[in-house]
């Protein structure tokens, strides 16, 4: 879905080109400026940074929804949510490689944000969907030792069914509510993101932006 | 590689990278039911411990005329569970307050989700073990049932005779 929003034209005025029609002067400044500090830098090292739009300066969290690309929530790459919850911002290795390398070029950004893909019929405020997926082989390792403690939890609950059978039920049960919970959960997939690197215009207050990069998260 | 000049280092996109972390090493957090039966088995150790405490001594079982089979083996078993009793009950306790913390502190390595199952392990373990010597009591009990009734038969059946 990441892939698709970004490659499609359209996708420029749909979400990202926010800047008035008539600052087109604004626009190819901004784009002269991002091809010196940024896209001729990364052509060095055979990277061909595409550009993505002008907005006015973003200062907040937006969400942005589109009929064609579904909904996205653009923040601040230093103060994305996920950040707390896994103390840095969880990238795939072979990507976080590719922007160092990108780093190294020299390119010059003023801003870094990250679109999240979230589910169409999210609201703001509504409790935060899961934007990073857990890793494949941690879900297949869990499925295991649900397993061993469904078989560890029924064997006990059959040996001690004459012994203390009260007991021995109630742990059982809980572990079949709790079984089903886990299977829902376990669903739930991350959605895709996109990083995307800023430059501010030196005068008026509007950036234009590049794509840094794009990745899906591993399926089941 | 192509190494960045040394002005370069301080870069946005270069604090970004190093301020991020490798999708692979995130882990992934504990699924409630682990946690769920991780607590379980807490309680399995804390309880089994307490049972233990409850069982006659090793002495009064291998001299009582209650126990009558494998008296020596069941009071070996009981006070090498008595020796564990006190260690077991400790575990038991720390265990269940390490599950306390990752229910209000979750953490992700996988780690984490092999203790869970370790911990219900155990407690199903101690507990199962406790759980032997309650066996041998009910077997006893039933064993002294069984012999009682059979000593009322056999006494009913001597009066029966001399009555005719």
């Amino acid at each position: 879905m990441g892939t698709q929003f970004i490659r499609q034209g359209e996708a420029r005025a749909t979400f990202l080109d926010t800047l008035s029609p008539e600052s087109l002067v604004v626009r190819s400044q901004l784009e002269e400026l991002l091809r010196v500090r940024v896209q001729d830098p990364a052509a060095t090292i055979g990277r061909d940074l595409r550009f993505v739009g002008v907005t006015d300066p973003i200062t907040k969290p937006e969400l942005v929804r589109s009929e064609e690309f579904g909904a996205w929530y653009f923040v601040d790459g230093f103060d994305d949510p996920t950040i707390e919850m896994f103390g840095g911002q969880p990238i795939p290795d072979k990507i976080r490689r590719d922007l160092r390398n990108l780093a190294n070029t020299g390119i010059q950004l003023d801003r870094i944000w990250i679109g999240h893909e979230v589910p169409p019929d999210w609201r703001d405020g509504a409790p935060r969907p899961q934007l990073v997926p857990d890793q494949p082989k941690i879900r297949g390792a869990d499925e295991i030792l649900m397993k061993v403690s469904h078989a560890v939890v029924r064997g006990a609950a059959a040996t001690g069914r004459g012994v203390v059978k009260g007991t021995a039920l109630t742990v059982a049960g809980a572990g079949l509510v709790a079984g089903s919970a886990f299977a829902a959960g376990g669903a739930v997939a991350g959605l895709d993101p996109v990083l995307l690197g800023g430059v501010d215009h030196p005068s008026v207050p509007a950036t234009g932006w590049v794509l840094l990069a794009q990745w899906d998260w591993p399926e089941e | 590689m192509n190494e960045p000049l040394p002005a370069l280092r301080d870069s946005l996109l270069h604090r970004f990278v190093d301020e991020s972390i490798a999708y692979e090493e995130t882990g992934a957090p504990i699924p409630r039911p682990l946690l769920l039966y991780a607590t379980a088995g807490g309680a399995a150790m804390v309880l089994a411990a307490f049972s233990i405490t409850i069982w006659p001594s090793p002495h009064t079982i291998a001299h009582s005329g209650f126990f009558l089979i494998a008296k020596a083996a069941l009071a070996g078993f009981v006070a090498t569970l008595k020796v564990l009793a006190l260690p077991l009950a400790l575990t038991g306790v720390t265990t269940l307050a390490i599950t306390g913390y990752l229910y209000l502190r979750p953490r992700r390595r996988i780690g984490w989700h092999y203790a869970c199952v370790g911990e219900l392990v155990a407690g199903a373990g101690s507990l199962g073990a406790s759980a032997l010597v309650f066996v041998a009591i009910v077997a006893t009990v039933i064993i002294w049932m069984l012999i009682f009734t059979a000593g009322l038969a056999l006494l009913g059946r001597v009066l029966i005779a001399l009555a005719e």
